[in-house]
């Protein structure tokens, strides 16, 4: 049985498919090892994949569109990319996930759906991430750096597009400012779409994670110097979501008080001795 | 190379209701290469937004690559009712 390895599940797919020289609606796949992404290098762990043909006729999974429910965001945001740019992207078209396929579970089970019916708002919220999507692959690409996306909802009210793509660096941009003003655009289009709520987060590789550790470090360590020096200190502007960080990290903090000055979007935090509160 | 003047395009398309009215000009100045867009006089707040936020983003990712030009690239968004 083929088997094929790559950094990340998709990576690995895409590997198979290029070696078999098939699209992804001609085969299955099974996931035999997750792969790991480690820290600084330790601990990384490749994914694997098993791909197989399928050998059915052709226009048997263009009928098969009622995916099923649980895979049922997967499936949307994957193919409607594609249909809606598709000369402008070739090579970062997502990989399209095959409606006639047995659900290959494996691939989605890290994708907690809601195994609720498709519903007429859920729909057209999957549309819209679908445009969405389009969006953020077309501008990657017209950058140079051509992306693929994925989808998962990561809240009550949140969605994460994880970007795959060659140079990180480049799109996330010095303290993520590309990123973040190409997030504050993709939200802008979703939210002006659906007229909804939610919330879309664009990450990049583990991009977001890093930088909330790097978040919480800062705020233990300027605590720190706020209760050695008892002066407040200001810090860097910095987006609402990085700013909720140190918020939620020196909340239970009993020796320190955050609160937030200054207008958008050059908003900071401020870390200062709580008054009264005895080392 | 990027393409700036696609570049523009892909960010601003999207985000407009007349994509066809979308105009994209470079001109050379002293120190920049100018581009100067144009939307519909409706769609002047959707690519500038409150406080120019659109604006600052879209600027922000033109600005993020390197100018295939020997000077560096200022995007103008025209508003052509001033």
């Amino acid at each position: 049985m083929p088997t094929y390895e790559g950094r990340t599940l998709q990576e690995a797919i895409d590997n198979g498919l290029a070696e078999l020289g098939l699209a992804r609606d001609e085969v299955t796949v099974d996931v035999i090892a997750e792969g790991k992404r480690g820290f600084l290098g330790f601990g990384r762990k490749p994914a694997v994949v098993n791909i197989n043909k399928i050998e059915i006729n052709a226009d048997s999974f263009n009928i098969a569109v009622p995916a099923p429910e649980k895979h049922h965001h997967e499936l949307r945001d994957d193919r409607r990319p594609q249909a809606a740019a598709p000369e402008e992207t070739p090579a970062a078209a997502p990989v399209p996930a095959a409606a006639g396929d047995p659900p290959p579970a494996p691939v989605h089970h890290h994708h907690p759906a809601p195994p609720s019916g498709p519903n007429p708002r859920e729909q057209h919220i999957e549309a819209a991430l679908a445009q969405v999507s389009a969006y953020v692959v077309n501008v990657t690409t017209a950058l140079g750096l051509p992306t693929t996306v994925k989808i998962e909802k990561t809240g009550r009210d949140k969605w994460t597009f994880f970007l795959t793509t060659d140079r990180e660096g480049l799109l996330i941009g010095k303290h993520g400012r590309t990123i973040n003003s190409l997030q504050y655009l993709a939200q802008i289009l979703f939210s002006h779409l659906t007229h909804s709520h939610d919330t879309v987060e664009l990450n990049v590789g583990n991009y977001r994670e890093r930088r909330e550790e790097i978040l919480e470090k800062l705020a233990v360590k300027t605590a720190r110097d706020v209760v050695a020096t008892g002066q407040p200190i200001f810090l860097d502007p910095m987006p609402s979501f990085e700013r909720k960080v140190l918020h939620a990290t020196l909340a239970d903090n009993p020796y320190v008080i955050t609160h937030s000055e200054g207008d958008e979007p050059k908003r900071y935090v401020v870390i200062e001795r709580k008054k009264g509160s005895v080392i | 190379m990027v393409d700036i003047e696609h570049l523009i395009r892909s960010l601003v398309t999207p985000l407009v209701n007349e994509p066809d009215a979308i105009q994209i000009s470079r001109r050379e100045t002293e120190s920049f290469m100018e581009f100067d867009l144009r939307v519909a006089d409706a769609d002047v707040g959707r690519v500038i937004g409150k406080q120019g936020r659109i604006a600052q983003a879209i600027r922000t990712i033109v600005y993020s690559v390197r100018s295939p030009y020997a000077k560096r690239v200022r995007l103008n968004i025209v508003d052509q009712n001033s």
